[in-house]
């Protein structure tokens, strides 16, 4: 049965894939933070009414270290661009790219914090304008770790219906960029047919653009429903060895203590770690219609300054099973670095409808 | 052997006899000693190795004792060449009656001789048609040696004769068939070795009929595994199955030898897969004896499904193929099993680090059947994994594969014949994951278990010298089980039933018409396991799946019946015209697919030969089943299409050397594009050519070049990108030289393109699911990664013992551990890269033992 062919090609890539852990790879992991990371984003509302206010809140954090002796880095801050991209072609965030290199749009943007936060007409001033390339669009830009906007009260009339789709609903993607540098627009190639090119970039004082380590480029989505609802994950507290960790906050919420832990000397005893996730926070995905609705997958992913941990992504709740056992079975395993020092934690929980909340911890590595 | 003189010791007396004064002492009564057990002593093989191939006599004196055991055997002149150590340790071996003296036992010495004759030859054969390799049964093969005396014997259905027991020497082969032009060459055999030739018939003369036995005839692009068709092809080897078991690289592997072939690209390393002419790998359809089976080779492609010592033949049609083939736009491997052999009994094992085999093949006892019974098995899972577990290795491999093959075959006279086969093929491979990984908890690791059976009947008849039939039916299983942990699994069941059904007919002296049926009808089911994609209105899921997984069961049943007719016209000397056309119907898409092909040769020259040699032809191909299938298919498709044209030439420098050359040209449409349906389109375009140095008494090898480009399209208006095979250059270049004293040495270098990949960079940050997204290089596969180059070398060495022949090989894969590029793999932002290799040195001892 000639299936056979290409179901051995898909054998076969699959086997590659894992035969790929046979030797380590050497590469860093994507839980230690070294560079200029964002990490998460978080809305108020992960699921808005249309015409609703919707708050986001990320978190970024620059994990580069100043190189002895050399010259101090360029601090990094958090860049919004205020425009929504609403309901773009296949709910595709790169379908977004051409209305930025546009000039973007002033649908909904109503900014927050930083100097150019007043919405109304989008960084381009308006819609249909465009900027120059090398022009630096930082005053045009909100900063901060917060924004809002409001949701278009017709992303749901306005989002083509899709086969399938058992509740209608809208999309909008925000985009912000964490740069240590200012942003500034890369002209489309007209002549170039990918899909992916990227319209901004973050340039040094000198106009050269920066590499990896000293830029992302994020975006987020905020679907649009008019029944359904999501809300964000709730973390109570945080597990360590077992002893709870009390936290205060939510979303974002912060260790009310620092976590004190010896370094890795010899033998490096491992740390178990993790939140706890109250079994209410695992909503039904209601937005799968009637019939059939399973509930949330719930996962953790983990961030560091330093050390290690065993795994990047927990998973906490399933949709067949619920929880998976509690912080015995869920908790990730911390290897703490061989000098001792100060740095940070962060666990980042997420749910699979885009819901999402964090928590800070501090460590002081004897 | 014999005794010509006998000395006895005499026995001590303690006194002189008491006898009467009147009495003389009467004489003793003395008996020689007399063999009671002789075991033989074999021509020694340094002997042969050294040229020896006369009777040789060597004599000894044997002290033999009271018990009849040889105490003392000394050569009484030496014969050297080993004759002396073979009659000391034959000798030793001898049991007697003793020497009686008087009726006592005695201890005596003998002078004993030995005769060593020169182990008998033997010759054989098989007579074919020039045009299609048709059987020629019934053919008269008469041997005449040196002095002139004359050994007959006639070919038997399938076109095989053999004479045995034969004094090694010069012999003179004349071959006569009704229709044909006789065949004469000469033969030369050494004492215990079987020399065996391949003899095509020509029709009688250019004006006489055309051959007896038309069949679907000779198209422009056949390549035999053994190269091109010579007039005559002999291959002298000692009892094994020649040069494709010993190409370096290939383990003994018939079946991957067509990887050296123009016009067959390199394959990913572990995937098994033929890829032909830039065709993807399910173009390329696999025949044995007219059957079709799923696969060809067992899962990473180091080892075929049916080994070397059970194929009869393997026909390789890279493209522009017989209309007796369809459902194909690649290419067309069809395998013949090997007839059983009737002489006498005979036993074949076989094992190296990969796997181990066995024959076993010969008379079913006085019942006029023949049968073989073949079986094999990997084990290198029993050595690997707790070689990757004390690399400390992520995951732990366990793959094992089997075959087996069992056929009985009856041969009623030299026309009628009627074969049942029972062969099968089965692939397991479990990677285990040391550490599930916590991001997907669910995925423990991956279980692919593959595999199909046949159970098959052939009858061959040539009912008269103008008509010829074949039937071959079968009917079997094929399944595929993959799972993903308990998070995904796929089962795909189906029992193919198909048959075969050929008439070919000789309508005149110049032309012959071959028409037949070709049906397949194959119920299948299939059963899904997986998460459901994530439906719109929510994120991508992220590291986890974020819906539980479902079962999805279909199931259905293909029906592809074809008719089909070929003629063969040969209008004058030197030409051949063959025109057809094929009809097939598909009853999942409602297709009616015609298929017109015509194929031209001309010999420009003869002596040596040179032929011209050009096709068109129109291939479709059906839509896969999971393509059409009412659950997971797409409605609305039609077959996939492809124009070939080819022209080419072929010429012989010398009788050992020749070459072809040959340009290709496929347009493709129709082709199925998952979602879109049957909108994809295509070209591919390119050439080869082989030359080769065919085998003689110590050297084979060839060289084979194949430069192409294959492109293709999604839908009209998207852009033409390279195919993800595309591979611009194919160069392999191998050889295989017989040092002597049983020893061989082979090479073989390839040198390839390396595989189109999709480079991927830096990009953005999914803050939803916490995740890089990377930027992909456009268009996609449009970088081509470096360069793919290799060496493997293999060493045998045979002997030659009393009851066969004993092998030792060392086939060692990727020599200077080349570091060639199989694919790339990333950090988890994209900003680091590292290659993942293809295999590394790879070496298998084997040992090889046949009776």
């Amino acid at each position: 049965m000639r299936p056979w062919r290409s179901i051995r090609r898909l054998i076969v890539a699959l086997c590659a894939w894992t035969l790929s852990s046979c030797a380590p790879s050497g590469f860093q992991d994507a839980s230690l933070v070294t560079s200029v990371r964002i990490l998460a984003s978080s809305a108020d509302e992960p699921y808005a009414r249309p015409g609703d206010t919707v708050n986001l809140t990320v978190l970024a954090d620059d994990g580069r270290a100043t190189p002895d002796g050399g010259a101090p880095l360029a601090p990094m801050t958090v860049y919004w661009l205020p425009f929504v991209c609403e309901n773009p072609p296949n709910d595709a965030y790169f379908a977004c790219f051409r209305q930025i290199a546009g000039g973007g749009s002033s649908r909904g943007a109503d900014g927050g914090g930083g100097a150019a936060a007043d919405g109304g007409g989008g960084f381009a001033g308006g819609d249909g304008g465009s900027i120059m390339a090398g022009v630096d669009l930082t005053p045009f830009l909100p900063t901060g770790s917060t924004y809002r906007f409001t949701m278009p009260a017709d992303a749901v009339a306005s989002h083509p219906v899709a086969t399938g789709v058992p509740v209608p609903y809208g999309l909008a993607i925000l985009f912000n960029v964490a740069c240590a540098g200012h942003i500034e627009i890369v002209p489309l190639d007209p002549a170039n047919a990918n899909p992916q090119q990227v319209p901004i970039a973050c340039f040094d004082a000198n106009h050269n653009q920066v590499g990896p380590d000293d830029w992302v480029f994020g975006f987020t989505r905020v679907y649009a429903y008019a029944d359904v609802t999501n809300a964000n994950p709730a973390v109570s507290s945080i597990d360590i060895q077992g002893q709870p960790f009390a936290i205060t906050g939510a979303s974002p919420a912060y260790a009310t203590q620092t976590f004190n832990t010896p370094r890795c000397a010899g033998s490096c005893p491992k740390v178990a770690i993790g939140p706890v996730v109250p079994a209410a926070s695992q909503e039904v995905q209601s937005q799968l219609g009637p019939g059939d609705q399973p509930k949330e997958e719930i996962w953790a992913d983990f961030f560091a300054t330093f050390g290690k941990f065993d795994d990047d992504a927990r998973l906490l709740y399933d949709s067949t099973r619920g929880s998976l056992g509690g912080p015995s079975v869920t908790d990730n395993k911390f290897t703490a670095p061989t000098t001792p020092g100060d740095g940070a934690i962060w666990i980042v929980v997420h749910d699979n409808r885009g819901g999402a909340s964090w928590v800070t911890v501090p460590v002081h590595v004897m | 052997m014999g005794v010509t003189s006998l000395a006895l010791a005499s026995p001590a007396r303690a006194q002189a006899p008491n006898l009467p004064p009147n009495q003389e002492a009467a004489p003793p009564v003395v008996t020689m000693p007399s063999v009671r057990k002789n075991g033989g002593a074999a021509y020694p093989k340094q002997a042969l190795d050294e040229g020896i191939d006369s009777l040789v006599e060597v004599a000894l004196f044997l002290d033999i004792d009271v018990n009849g055991t040889v105490t003392k055997a000394v050569v009484e002149k030496p014969a050297g060449h080993g004759f002396d150590e073979a009659a000391v340790a034959a000798a030793r071996a001898l049991e007697f009656e003793p020497a009686t003296r008087d009726g006592r036992p005695v201890a005596a010495r003998i002078r004993f001789v030995y005769r060593f004759a020169p182990p008998p030859a033997a010759l054989s054969g098989r007579v074919v048609t020039l045009a299609g390799d048709r059987p020629v049964a019934g053919a008269s093969v008469v041997v005449r040696d040196a002095a002139g005396q004359e050994r007959p014997a006639t070919t038997a259905a399938d076109g095989r004769w053999r004479l045995e027991g034969l004094p090694a020497g010069a012999y003179h082969v004349t071959i006569r068939a009704t229709g044909m032009a006789p065949r004469e060459a000469d033969e030369s055999v050494k004492p215990g070795e079987e020399a065996t030739a391949i003899d095509r018939l020509a029709p009688e003369k250019a004006a006489e009929p055309a051959p007896a036995a038309a069949a679907p005839a000779e198209v422009v692009e056949e390549v035999e595994v053994r190269g091109e068709k010579p007039p005559r092809e002999v291959t002298k080897f000692e009892l094994d199955v020649g040069e494709i078991s010993r190409i370096p690289g290939t383990n003994g592997d018939a079946l991957r030898s067509l990887q050296n072939l123009p016009g067959v690209a390199r394959a990913p390393g572990l995937a098994g897969i033929l890829l032909v002419r830039g065709s993807a790998p399910q173009d390329t359809q696999i025949f044995v004896d007219g059957t079709p089976v799923p696969i060809v080779y067992h899962f990473g492609g180091l080892s075929s499904v049916v080994p070397t010592e059970m194929l009869s033949r393997i026909d390789f049609f890279p493209g522009n193929f017989s209309t007796q083939y369809g459902r194909a736009m690649g290419g067309i491997v069809d395998v013949g099993l090997a007839d059983p052999k009737g002489d006498k009994l005979h036993v074949m094992a076989e094992a190296d680090l990969i796997d181990t085999r066995a024959i076993v093949q010969g008379p079913l006892f006085d019942t006029g059947w023949t049968f073989a019974l073949a079986g094999r098995r990997s084990w290198f899972d029993v050595w690997l994994g707790p070689v990757l577990q004390g690399l400390s290795a992520g995951t732990s491999v366990a793959p094992v594969y089997y075959d087996y093959q069992a056929i009985v075959e009856r041969q009623f006279n030299t026309r009628e014949s009627v074969r049942f086969a029972f062969f099968g093929s089965d692939d397991r491979v479990d990677i285990l994951l040391k550490s599930p990984s916590a991001s997907e908890p669910e995925l423990s690791g991956f279980g692919d278990h593959t595999g199909f059976w046949r159970t098959q009947a052939l009858y061959r008849n040539r009912i008269s010298d103008r008509t010829e039939l074949r039937v071959v039916g079968a009917f079997g299983e094929d399944y595929v089980n993959f799972n993903g942990g308990t998070l995904f699994s796929l089962n795909v069941t189906d029992w193919p039933i198909s048959s075969r059904v050929e008439v070919a007919q000789k309508l005149d002296k110049r032309l012959t018409m071959n028409v037949g049926l070709d049906l397949l009808y194959e119920p299948y089911t299939v059963s899904v396991v997986a998460p459901p994609p994530p439906k719109p209105g929510q994120p991508p899921p992220g590291p986890f799946s974020a819906q539980p997984s479902r079962a999805t069961n279909s199931s259905g049943a293909i029906f592809q019946p074809a008719m089909y007719t070929e003629w063969e016209a040969t209008p004058w000397a030197g030409t051949r015209i063959i025109p057809g056309i094929r009809l097939d119907y598909t009853r999942d898409t409602g297709a009616w697919d015609l298929s017109p092909r015509i194929v031209v040769r001309q010999d420009i020259a003869h002596n040596p030969r040179t032929t011209l040699k050009a096709g068109i032809g129109l291939f479709t191909q059906p839509p896969q089943p999971q393509e059409t299938n009412a659950v997971f298919g797409t409605p609305g498709l039609s077959s996939n299409r492809a124009y070939q044209y080819d022209v080419g030439v072929e010429h012989e420098f010398t009788s050992q050397i020749d070459a072809s050359f040959e340009g290709f040209y496929k347009q493709l449409d129709n082709l199925v594009e998952t979602g879109l349906g049957s909108t994809g389109s295509g070209l591919v375009y390119g050439a080869e050519t082989l030359i080769r140095y065919k085998p003689d008494r110590h050297f084979f090898g060839w060289l084979a070049y194949t430069l192409s480009r294959s492109v293709r399209r999604e839908a009209p208006g998207m852009p033409l990108e390279l195919f993800e095979f595309d591979e611009t250059h194919v160069l392999t270049v191998l050889g295989s030289y017989k040092l002597g004293h049983g020893w061989r040495l082979g090479g073989r270098y390839r040198l390839t393109s390396g595989y189109m990949t999709t480079p991927q960079t830096y990009g953005f940050y999914d803050e939803n699911i916490g995740t890089y997204v990377p930027l992909q290089a456009y268009p996609p596969n449009g970088t081509r990664l470096p360069l793919f180059h290799s060496l493997d070398l293999r060493v045998d060495k045979s002997w030659k013992v009393k009851w066969g022949t004993l092998s030792v090989y060392l086939d060692v894969l990727n020599v200077y551990n080349s570091g060639n590029a199989a694919g790339t793999s990333y950090d988890y932002n994209y900003t680091h890269a590292s290659q993942v290799n293809d295999l590394p040195i790879l070496p298998s001892l084997g040992l090889k033992a046949e009776m």
